[in-house]
């Protein structure tokens, strides 16, 4: 469980640096209002401390998560 | 010299506590505990990204530097800090293993290790102190304080003072009760204010102007944000202040060899080109981004607002983060030095005088309003071990030399590593070039001056030095 939550993690984390690297783009180019760039660009970030953590350093939240981080496939061992 | 023997007493003392507390990290890294090349991509990438960031892109444009010469100056220094990792920190660092602490013991003595670690203790309460005032800029912007202006050497108001002490206790609070912790979540951190800096300025950019094609880009950058022309009563910088700031604004990193305790870890010594991550991540890209920010605000030199007006809440949160994140190792370190002097006392005692003493300084904006001087002076502070330690590695073995100078003679204190280090920063200080530039000479003269002095003290010959005391200088005369 606690392994599958660590990919989850991980996915959505990765998903939410995207998002804060591309929606500057997409405002720069004219696409998308300041506004809405500094909405979505801190969404994003809400996102990606709360994911983030999780999958970077499991073994802030104990030594189970510790365990589990180094199972998820995704995360390399360390 | 009776009078002299309690004194050196109590510093031999104070070494032996210094010791214990590195005897952790005292022998060499094992072979299964070197790590590989990702490893040193990351840890560069990320330990370059903090919150001077903020300031030093800025102040560049304060400083009138123009985009051509930003760019170009940017690049150059960057490489060469590069080849500075590479080509002098890496090699030393993978043929000893050692951290920088105990491979200068060798070779200057208990004496200086101690000089070293306080001298560097000194300087890190100031980084920190530097970087809690940053992270105040943004948090006095939540309680309509009135921040420091560019030319505030004092705090100019009572808001101020109480942020910033405020900062400042959180930051020490937070060391004390899990600086393990916060190392850890900074690493979450790293990716994440590299995103800030690159959105920041990115979707600020369409303010200067039309950026449709990278010709009307370099029109903005050159007509509206690196002018060339520096603001009321600051001076001018050129290419050459660009270059040899971002060559030796890590100085006491690389040529300094500080880095060896990173780089001792790596499996190949070419690992030390990994440094380009940070480089160009944090003194490259983060350091342009900031400069459009700081443009984009008027150019006021506030970093707390320039986030705030590129990247909203979040640039406001960066700001406190990459304050908080880069000053916590810093208040550790410092911590780690002062506890030599303060034995009896308990890690959180020393952590929290440290911290006293860096909330202290941060309330005195002359800290960050003058980081890029302060960062060269650092550097050039500490340079003159790298390059002491730099004849000792390479250039003793061609010369036939006795190497480790202090322990092969269990020498308190090595007198030429003393005087080469005193005399070259003597004469860096008083040569008539840009404090930038000083390391580079400073450096090539605190190399000559270690080995002619050593050579007068009797490095050139085979014997050991007849009284291996700490008062035989030109013991085996000047053959």
């Amino acid at each position: 469980m606690r392994t599958t939550m660590i990919r989850v993690c991980q996915v959505l984390a990765l998903l939410a640096l995207a998002v804060c690297v591309s929606v500057p783009i997409v405002a720069c180019v004219g696409k998308l209002s300041f506004s809405e760039y500094l909405r979505w660009f801190n969404l994003a970030s809400l996102l990606w401390f709360l994911t983030a953590p999780l999958w970077i350093v499991p073994s802030l939240f104990g030594k189970e998560w510790e365990k589990a981080g180094r199972l998820a496939k995704l995360r390399r061992r360390p | 010299m009776s009078q002299f023997e309690p004194a050196v007493g109590q510093t031999r003392s104070l070494a032996e506590r210094l010791d214990s507390l590195y005897e952790f990290d005292r022998e060499p890294v094992r072979q299964e505990a070197l790590l590989g090349w990702r490893k040193f991509a990351a840890m560069f990438a990320g330990e370059h990204i903090a919150a001077t960031e903020f300031v030093i892109g800025a102040l560049f444009v304060i400083h009138g530097v123009s985009a051509r010469d930003l760019v170009l100056g940017l690049l150059i220094g960057d490489i060469l800090a590069v080849l500075s990792y590479g080509l002098v920190c890496a090699p030393i660092a993978t043929r000893t293993r050692l951290t920088l602490y105990w491979y200068f013991r060798k070779i200057g003595g208990p004496a200086l290790s101690v000089l070293y670690n306080t001298a560097n203790a000194i300087l890190f309460c100031i980084v920190a102190g530097a970087m809690i005032s940053v992270s105040a800029t943004s948090v006095g912007m939540a309680f309509s304080v009135k921040i420091p202006t560019l030319n505030d050497l004092y705090p100019n108001s009572v808001g101020w003072v109480v942020v910033t002490l405020c900062v400042g206790m959180v930051v020490t609070i937070v060391a004390i009760l899990g600086f393990e912790k916060i190392s850890e979540f900074s690493q979450v951190c790293s990716p994440w204010l590299a995103a800030v800096f690159f959105a920041g300025a990115l979707a600020l950019l369409p303010t200067f102007g039309k950026v449709d094609t990278l010709k009307d880009l370099w029109e903005s950058a050159t007509t509206r944000i690196w002018t060339g022309v520096p603001t009321l009563g600051q001076s001018k910088y050129t290419l050459r202040h660009i270059v040899f700031f971002a060559w030796f604004c890590n100085l006491s990193l690389h040529v300094g060899l500080s880095d060896m305790a990173l780089l001792r870890y790596a499996k190949k010594w070419t690992y030390g080109f990994w440094s380009a991550t940070g480089m160009f991540v944090g003194h490259f890209l983060a350091w342009i981004c900031s400069g459009v920010m700081v443009a984009a605000v008027g150019r006021e030199m506030n970093p707390g607002r320039m986030a705030f007006t590129a990247a909203g809440f979040a640039g406001a949160m960066a700001v406190v983060i990459a304050g908080w994140t880069s000053s916590n190792p810093n208040l550790y370190r410092a911590g780690l030095a002062f506890q030599t002097i303060t034995p009896n006392w308990k890690r959180w005692k020393v952590t929290l005088a440290a911290g006293l003493i860096t909330s202290f300084l941060a309330c005195f904006p002359l800290f960050f309003m003058h980081l890029l001087d302060f960062v060269a002076l650092y550097g050039l502070i500490l340079m003159p071990v790298g390059a002491i330690v730099f004849a000792e590695h390479w250039i003793f073995p061609q010369l036939n030399w006795t190497s480790s100078w202090a322990e092969k003679h269990k020498l308190f204190l090595n007198w030429p590593a003393l005087l080469s280090w005193t005399v070259s920063l003597a004469v860096a200080f008083l040569l008539p070039v840009h404090l930038f530039i000083k390391g580079l000479p400073g450096y090539l003269i605190a190399l000559i001056a270690y080995l002619g002095f050593s050579y007068l003290w009797g490095a050139a010959a085979d014997a050991p030095p007849p009284k291996a005391s700490l008062n035989a200088p030109l013991a085996n005369g000047g053959d």
